[in-house]
């Protein structure tokens, strides 16, 4: 039955190539809604974590890289992937940026951090994260979060003992190590933003 | 009753794709943390069953028998892809809550199950009807599996604290033992309500 073959392959072809050009059509014509959906995603994103600021630019990839390469260098793990400056009335206002530590209980956490141009954080936000459910994922929630916000310091500490302090964060519990790694990405944030401040 | 009623009663009552059929258990254990999490994972994936039993069933003459199960994984991975651009691209907030498990459906084998048993045998219509039935009666089990464990996980349903303050939720139902727990309490419960059924009507003749 060799005409049996042809006839199955032809037809498995044929579903292939009819999906194949359904999708590329789709694609072309949603392909612009999201990469909007994208940029506004990201905005508010930006927004959550910067809210006096009225917009956002991106800043140049070169500056992202030797801000990298500088906090690497001080012994900071995670990685400063964006940054954009919070614009406002008055022009400049601080900068937000994206980070992501490899360091989490879960896999890779990225954060959104804004840092005021005197060094003070305006808020964190979890933008991915995969941590266990209901111990680790507390960290999106305000109790955690909101630790870091308003506080200007040159590095925070997770405290398992509730020790006072501003540099000190409270360890979500039964998740210190998702704890630690966010606040590490926050000093990493911090780190690249001073650097950013000498150049 | 017609045959289609019929067949959307099968599918949430009869045959319960969570409870009875025991299919796509992946996406069961795994997505319901949460009643509305268990609720978007069903309703997309109700969505998605009821168009590849649409095309499924349109294309039954079609399809050569020995080449059906590509055929199938090739429209159902498109369909799929194409709900995805469609919510990412028009309904982001949809897309914020159930992107994660969209991916997911592509391989639940209730889709590639019913394609199989019900849509590549049966009419258009019907097959769709089939694939209401089913992809409700899975949001109905992930729904109330959710639901579940929202409750005894996180003293919450749908994200709303409803347990009394001097109850110490159990995180481990929200983890994944709790899926197993939650859903082997839930089947026992549907099978002795069944079988309490069959022994009536049993006594009754």
């Amino acid at each position: 039955m060799k005409n049996s073959i042809i006839h199955d392959t032809a037809i498995l072809f044929l579903i292939t190539l009819i999906s194949g050009l359904a999708l590329g059509a789709v694609y072309s014509v949603t392909k612009e809604p999201i990469a909007r959906q994208k940029v506004l995603a990201e905005n508010r994103a930006y927004l959550a974590v910067f809210p006096e600021a009225t917009g956002f630019t991106a800043m140049d990839e070169t500056i992202v890289e030797a801000g990298n390469e500088a906090i690497a260098a001080q012994g900071h793990v995670p990685v400063v992937e964006a940054v954009s400056e919070a614009v406002g009335g008055s022009g400049s206002l601080g900068y937000v940026m994206k980070v992501t530590t490899p360091e989490g209980y879960g896999g890779d956490i990225t954060i959104s951090l804004g840092v005021r141009s005197d060094g003070t954080v305006t808020g964190v936000e979890m933008l991915t994260i995969s941590e266990t459910a209901g111990l680790g994922m507390k960290a999106k929630d305000g109790a955690f979060n909101d630790q870091y916000d308003g506080k200007q310091v040159e590095e925070f500490q997770v405290t398992k003992t509730g020790e006072d302090g501003d540099s000190m964060i409270d360890a979500i519990s039964g998740a210190t190590i998702t704890s630690r790694a966010v606040t590490g990405a926050v000093n990493a944030g911090l780190a690249f933003y001073r650097q950013m401040a000498v150049q | 009753m017609n045959r289609y009623t019929k067949q959307i009663v099968n599918g949430i009552v009869t045959e319960n794709p969570t409870f009875v059929l025991m299919l796509g258990m992946c996406p069961t254990l795994a997505t319901t943390t949460s009643a509305i999490n268990g609720m978007g994972m069903g309703l997309t994936t109700t969505a998605v069953l009821v168009f590849s039993n649409l095309i499924i069933s349109a294309l039954r003459n079609v399809i050569p028998d020995k080449v059906r199960v590509p055929s199938y994984i090739v429209i159902v991975a498109s369909l799929v892809t194409v709900v995805q651009f469609l919510l990412e691209g028009f309904v982001p907030s949809l897309n914020e809550s159930l992107g994660l498990y969209i991916p997911l459906i592509v391989v639940n084998c209730i889709i590639l199950g019913r394609a199989e048993a019900f849509a590549s045998k049966n009419p258009v219509l019907l097959s769709a009807c089939d694939g209401i039935g089913m992809g409700l009666g899975f949001t109905v089990g992930l729904t109330l599996l959710g639901a579940f464990r929202e409750i005894l996980g996180a003293g919450q349903i749908f994200g709303k604290t409803v347990t009394p303050k001097s109850f110490e939720p159990a995180t481990i139902f929200i983890l994944a033992p709790g899926a197993f727990f939650v859903l082997a309490g839930l089947v026992a419960i549907q099978n002795k309500v069944r079988l309490s059924k069959k022994n009536k009507e049993a006594q009754k003749a």
